[in-house]
């Protein structure tokens, strides 16, 4: 029991209290912390380690076995590849062809009554050239009449122009036209 | 007397404040061994991510390559390939080019007046690049002087069967049409026969095996079902001509 005579009112020593006293057991706290976290993270790090490496190896062992699969089945790749080539090939000539038919049958269709078609040559260009017979001046004028009127944006020809129209031996006229495939006419 | 009391006061502070310095000198370990060791197991950790993707990708790639190849009919596409090669041989193959031209008069009904090329000349002034074709091979075509005389039903079947695939690939170019008097109409025009050789490598065997596109694939099956390969055709060639390469 505390009494009078037995407490001790003399004034102990003290320090002052600094910047260590004050946050010295912080420090600990957060080392230890740090410390606990690096082993933690350090020992996941093994761990995933371990597994991606495993990992890997099991891909890469089941991606040599494929690539021996594969490799047994060359023969058949080369034909594939080979049919393909020559396809492209193939379909790339094809495609560069115009409609010979159709541009006769275009041609024709502009013939009108008195015109006869002599002659048609279709150059690699698109030119065509188009040597006609008209059996009168009345024809002529008839299919020229035709040719303007039936001309339009959407047509598939254009720059049609005659180089020369002369008298024919047989009475009538001879007539050369000539005319341009439009790159978008569909003529294929 | 000084100096064994500086050597004191420093003993003092040190026990005193042992916790910290022991804190302290953790930390900076811990940093080291962050540094040395926790990073470049992330770093392991991050390429070996990253290889197992690339590696991932590729095995679905060499799966899906490797079970279409095995699934594939061998026999019957090598059947397919004979038959694409009958309309682009890998060579010139001047018989093919005949067969070819005698089956254009026999199945249009025109009568061929003429078809001159040189024979033995491939790669000079006879042959010319395909247009649009691929620079890292040949794709080469004979041009071939070509006239012919027939009804003009005849000229028009003979034009439409060039782009046909039942036998050697031609195309025209420069026709020239010209109506002979009733109904008969003579055609000249220059006669391509294209070939072309082989690819040069297969690629490597990871790389993706192409699909054939939707007009290549309506391609394939039109040349399957129609061309004879050629081949069987040549055997059938009887002797007899006086020229060789006359067309009659």
């Amino acid at each position: 029991m505390k009494t009078l005579s037995n407490i001790n009112l003399i004034s102990t020593k003290t320090t002052p209290k600094g910047f260590w006293d004050k946050y010295g057991n912080v420090f600990v706290f957060i080392s230890s912390g740090i410390l606990i976290l690096f082993l933690i993270l350090y020992l996941a790090s093994f761990i995933l380690l371990s597994y991606y490496s495993n990992k890997l190896e099991a891909y890469n062992a089941e991606s040599a076995s494929l690539t021996q699969e594969i490799e047994s089945l060359r023969d058949t790749e080369a034909i594939l590849l080979t049919q393909k080539d020559k396809l492209t090939t193939i379909e790339q000539i094809r495609s560069g062809q115009p409609s010979f038919t159709t541009i006769l049958g275009d041609a024709e269709n502009y013939m009108t009554d008195g015109i006869s078609l002599l002659q048609l040559g279709i150059a690699r260009d698109g030119t065509l050239k188009a040597d006609l017979y008209a059996s009168s001046s009345a024809d002529l004028q008839r299919f020229v009449d035709n040719l303007v009127s039936n001309y339009d944006e959407s047509s598939k020809y254009t720059s049609f122009k005659t180089s020369e129209i002369k008298l024919s031996k047989e009475g009538g006229y001879d007539l050369a036209l000539q005319f341009q495939m439009k790159k978008d006419g569909n003529v294929k | 007397m000084e100096t064994s009391n500086d050597l004191k006061n420093i003993k003092e502070f040190a026990i005193r404040y042992k916790g910290a310095f022991m804190s302290l000198l953790v930390m900076v370990v811990v940093i080291l061994l962050i540094v040395g060791f926790l990073t470049p197991n992330i770093n392991s950790i991050q390429e070996s991510m990253a290889n197992m993707n690339a590696q991932g990708e590729k095995i679905i790639d060499l799966k899906k390559k490797a079970t279409f190849l095995s699934q594939t009919n061998k026999a019957k596409e090598a059947e397919n390939l004979k038959k694409i090669t009958t309309v682009l041989p890998e060579e010139k193959d001047v018989f093919t080019i005949f067969t070819g031209i005698d089956g254009l008069q026999n199945e249009s009904g025109v009568l061929v007046t003429e078809s001159d090329f040189k024979v033995g000349v491939i790669s000079t002034e006879s042959a010319v690049q395909a247009a649009g074709a691929s620079k890292k091979k040949k794709d080469m075509a004979v041009d071939i002087k070509f006239e012919a005389v027939g009804s003009k039903e005849a000229v028009i079947k003979l034009l439409n069967l060039l782009g046909s695939v039942k036998s050697r690939l031609f195309t025209a170019r420069d026709v020239n049409i010209e109506f002979i008097g009733g109904d008969q109409v003579r055609v000249g025009f220059i006669l391509s026969a294209y070939y072309s050789s082989f690819p040069v490598s297969l690629g490597s065997i990871d790389s993706n095996l192409a699909q054939l596109s939707p007009p290549l694939v309506s391609l394939k099956d039109l040349i399957q079902k129609e061309a004879v390969i050629t081949s069987e055709t040549v055997h059938s060639i009887t002797s007899g001509k006086s020229d060789l390469f006359s067309p009659r």
